[in-house]
């Protein structure tokens, strides 16, 4: 499965995605993003090992992030290869989603007070 | 029969969700038996995903069987992939894609498709042709 979940320190979900969210990666990530964003409110988005994402994979996160933005919780997305940095930019994702670089910067985005 | 025959030039699938799985392996197979560069390989995935995916799911009634048929081939200095539809007419560069979403709240799932695809080639023709829907999309080696 191109995902993997576990909890951090103060109730942060952290959500490891890998290798190619297309059609069939999206299909194995719905579920689970779908039970994270039912449970979690702080939420890290591990882009890192993903090689390649398309509209379909998006729709998974863009799910996630506005149900857990319902709930007054965060979404954060981290450390994106360029292709799918170039993918979340075309689509507008980056402007709605925020796109961390470092571990830390996301983890304090998550942690920051409002 | 040697490894190469395997692959057909030509992907024929039922325009049905499930379906969409044999773009990737086909794709991946038939750019490695053309030798096609492989920093074009991500673009030419996401074309095909975004064009046929919005086929599969737009272009044929609930119920409605139909089918898609995909071809990769060598274009001046690039490929080309041809994607011929017999779902209800469609030209994606004539369309006008969605606004990008202001809000998180009024974000579509899924709404990107038609923009992703126009950035990921660098060419799309339409016109329609015996079979239906026909798309011509371009690609070229970039910077």
């Amino acid at each position: 499965m191109p995902i993997a979940i576990e909890t951090l320190p103060g109730n942060i979900t952290r959500v490891v995605l890998s290798r190619r969210i297309d059609i069939a990666g999206a299909r194995d990530i719905d579920l689970p993003l779908s039970v994270v964003a039912g449970a979690s409110r702080a939420v890290l988005i591990d882009l890192a090992a993903v090689e390649f994402m398309a509209s379909m994979g998006l729709r998974g996160l863009v799910i996630c992030a506005k149900s857990i933005a319902a709930k007054k919780g965060r979404t954060v997305l981290l450390a994106p290869r360029p292709a799918v940095a170039e993918v979340l930019s075309v689509s507008g994702i980056d402007a709605l989603i925020p796109v961390h670089a470092t571990e830390a910067e996301a983890l304090a985005a998550l942690a920051a007070p409002r | 029969m040697t490894k190469a025959a395997t692959i057909p030039a030509r992907l024929r699938i039922p325009a049905q969700e499930a379906a969409l799985d044999l773009l990737f392996p086909w794709l991946a197979a038939e750019a490695e038996r053309r030798g096609v560069a492989a920093a074009l390989r991500p673009r030419l995935h996401l074309a095909l995903e975004e064009a046929v995916s919005n086929i599969v799911r737009h272009g044929f009634a609930p119920g409605q069987e139909g089918a898609v048929a995909i071809a990769l081939e060598d274009d001046r200095d690039g490929v080309r992939l041809v994607i011929e539809d017999d779902g209800a007419r469609f030209d994606p560069a004539a369309a006008t894609p969605p606004p990008r979403p202001a809000t998180l709240a009024a974000a579509k799932p899924g709404g990107a498709g038609l923009a992703l695809l126009r950035h990921a080639c660098d060419g799309i023709a339409y016109e329609i042709g015996p079979r239906g829907n026909c798309l011509t999309l371009s690609f070229r080696p970039r910077g």
